[in-house]
C-alpha cells in the first residue's frame, strides 16, 4: 500500500498548523486592542472561512492564482511560478480554512487573562515581549494548545478547497481525503475503506488530546 | 517635594481631579470605593493615562501632557502592590521575585550583581524561607502579600504604591501583617502611598492623610491635623442631629 497520501496529509496539516499558530496568536492579540467597529469588521472577515464551504475558498484562491487569471498569469510570466496543482498549494487554502479555529480559541483564551498580571509585570520593569511569552502565553497555554490541535485536526480533514487547488495527482498531490474519493470513484472500495479507517484513527487520537487538554485546564481552574 | 501629582481624567460618573504633593513619607489616600483612589495610583504608575496634567517623582518627570511626556510604566520605577497581589501563577515564589530583579538590574546596568544573593536576602528579610519553590496558589494570603512586596522591594523602586494592601486578608492575619507592613512602609524612606477605605487603618498607618471624594481631594495634611478635623466634624454632625 502506497502511504504517500498519509505523509502528504500530515505535512500539509503540520505546516499549516504551525503557520496558523503564529498568525492566529498575533491576530488575536492585536485585534483585541483595536477600536470596537474595526474589531467587529475584522472579526467577521476572519471568521467567515469557518462557515463558508471550503469549495468557495478554493474557488476564490483559484480566481487569484489560477493561470487563467491575471495575477496567476503575472506570477507565471514574471517569476515562472505556477501555484495550482502542487502539493504545497494545498497549504495556501488550508491556512485560510483553519485560521478561524485558531483565532477564535486563542482570543477566548486571551480574554480570560487577568490584565493586572500584565500591569504588574510592567511596573516591575519587564518588557512587553517578556510579559507576552512568559506570563500571558503560559497563563493561556491550554486554550492556545487546544486551538492548535483543533486547527491541525481540521487541516488533516480538508477536502473541498484542497481538491480544487491541488487536485488529485497520485503520488504528487494526493491527500488522505482526496484519495478516499479517487479510490471510491474508481471502484476500489476495499482500498478506500482502509484510508477511511486510517483517517478515523488519526482524528480520534487528535480529539482525545483535545479532551485531555480541556480536562487539565478545568482542573487548573479549580485549583 | 518627593512626589508631585496634578492630574485630570474623565471617568464614567465623575472627573478625577487630583492635586497633591508629598515628601518622603507615608500618605494614606482615604475614600469610599469608586472615589478614584486606585485610578490615581494607576496614573502615577503609568498603567492609566491621565487626560491632562503633570506627575513628577524626585525631579524625574513621569508625565506632562503639555510637553507630551508619558514615561512607560517600565521606566517609572514605581513599586505597585495590587489588591490581589498579581503574583504570576505559573512561576514559583523564587521566580516571581526574580522577575522584580530583572528590571532593577537592567536599570542599573550593573552586570556584576549577584542576583541570587539579592533574592536570598529579600527572602530572608520577608521571612519567606522554605517557600522558594512553591507556587503562589500553594501559599497563604499573608505569604502571598509578602512575596508580592518582596518582588517589588528587590527592585528598590523610587516610590511605593499600595492598593488596599490588607483587603484580601483574613481578619485573623490582618493584625500582625498590618504592623509589619507599616514598619516596612515607614522605614522605606521614600514616597509611600497606600489606598484604603478604612478610616481606622488610614489614621493608624500613615503620617499624612488625604481624604478623597468623587475624584477630588477634600482635605489633605498631617495625620493628627486631619484626625482632629474629622473628629470635630463628626462631633458637630452628631451634635446637630441630636
Amino acid at each position: 500500500m502506497d502511504l504517500f497520501p498519509l505523509w502528504n496529509s500530515i505535512r500539509i496539516a503540520l505546516i499549516s498548523a504551525i503557520i496558523v499558530f503564529f498568525l492566529g496568536i498575533l491576530a488575536a492579540y492585536y485585534i483585541a486592542k483595536l477600536p470596537r467597529i474595526i474589531k467587529g469588521i475584522l472579526d467577521v472577515i476572519l471568521t467567515l472561512p469557518l462557515v463558508l464551504p471550503p469549495t468557495v475558498v478554493g474557488y476564490m484562491m483559484l480566481r487569484l492564482v489560477g493561470t487563467r487569471y491575471p495575477f496567476g498569469q503575472f506570477l507565471r510570466s514574471a517569476f515562472n511560478l505556477v501555484i495550482p496543482m502542487k502539493w504545497w498549494s494545498a497549504i495556501l487554502v488550508t491556512i485560510i480554512v483553519i485560521f478561524p479555529l485558531m483565532y477564535r480559541t486563542t482570543r477566548a483564551a486571551f480574554e480570560s487573562f487577568d490584565e493586572t498580571l500584565g500591569y504588574a509585570g510592567k511596573t516591575l520593569g519587564l518588557s512587553n515581549t517578556y510579559i507576552f511569552w512568559r506570563i500571558r502565553m503560559p497563563y493561556c497555554r491550554q486554550g492556545i494548545l487546544a486551538g492548535t490541535v483543533l486547527a491541525f485536526a481540521r487541516a488533516l480533514g480538508e477536502y473541498g478547497a484542497t481538491s480544487m487547488i491541488a487536485g488529485y495527482i497520485k503520488g504528487k498531490t494526493a491527500t488522505i481525503s482526496t484519495t478516499v474519493y479517487a479510490l471510491w470513484r474508481d471502484g476500489l472500495d476495499a482500498e478506500a475503506f482502509k484510508w477511511v479507517m486510517i483517517n478515523i484513527a488519526i482524528s480520534a487520537v487528535v480529539l482525545l488530546i483535545v479532551n485531555f487538554l480541556e480536562k487539565k485546564e478545568k482542573a487548573r481552574a479549580r485549583a | 517635594m518627593a512626589l508631585y501629582v496634578d492630574i485630570e481624567k474623565r471617568l464614567g460618573s465623575f472627573d478625577l481631579n487630583m492635586k497633591f504633593e508629598m515628601d518622603n513619607e507615608v500618605l494614606a489616600l482615604l475614600g469610599a470605593s469608586g472615589s478614584g483612589k486606585s485610578m490615581t495610583l494607576k496614573c502615577i504608575a503609568g498603567i492609566e493615562r491621565p487626560d491632562r496634567g503633570r506627575i513628577v517623582l524626585d525631579d524625574h518627570v513621569l508625565f506632562d501632557s503639555s510637553q507630551h511626556i508619558n514615561v512607560k510604566p517600565q521606566k517609572r520605577h514605581v513599586g505597585y502592590l495590587f489588591q490581589q497581589y498579581a503574583l504570576f501563577p505559573n512561576m514559583s515564589v523564587y521566580q516571581n521575585i526574580a522577575c522584580g530583579i530583572k528590571g532593577a538590574v537592567k536599570r542599573g546596568g550593573s552586570k556584576g550583581v549577584d542576583k541570587d544573593r539579592m533574592i536570598r536576602d529579600i527572602i530572608d528579610m520577608m521571612h519567606l524561607n522554605g517557600l522558594e519553590e512553591k507556587k503562589p496558589r500553594q501559599i497563604s494570603g499573608g505569604e502571598q502579600q509578602r512575596v508580592a512586596l518582596a518582588r517589588i522591594l528587590v527592585n528598590s523602586p523610587d516610590a511605593l504604591l499600595l492598593d488596599e494592601p490588607f483587603a484580601a486578608l483574613d481578619a485573623s492575619l490582618r493584625k500582625n501583617l498590618v504592623r509589619e507592613t507599616y514598619k516596612l512602609m515607614k522605614d522605606y524612606g521614600k514616597s509611600v502611598i497606600f489606598v484604603t477605605h478604612d478610616q481606622k487603618e488610614a489614621f493608624r498607618l500613615s503620617e499624612s492623610v488625604a481624604l478623597l471624594d468623587a475624584g477630588v481631594i477634600t482635605r489633605i495634611g498631617k495625620r493628627d491635623e486631619i484626625f482632629e478635623k474629622v473628629m470635630v466634624e463628626n462631633f458637630r454632625i452628631r451634635g446637630e442631629a441630636e
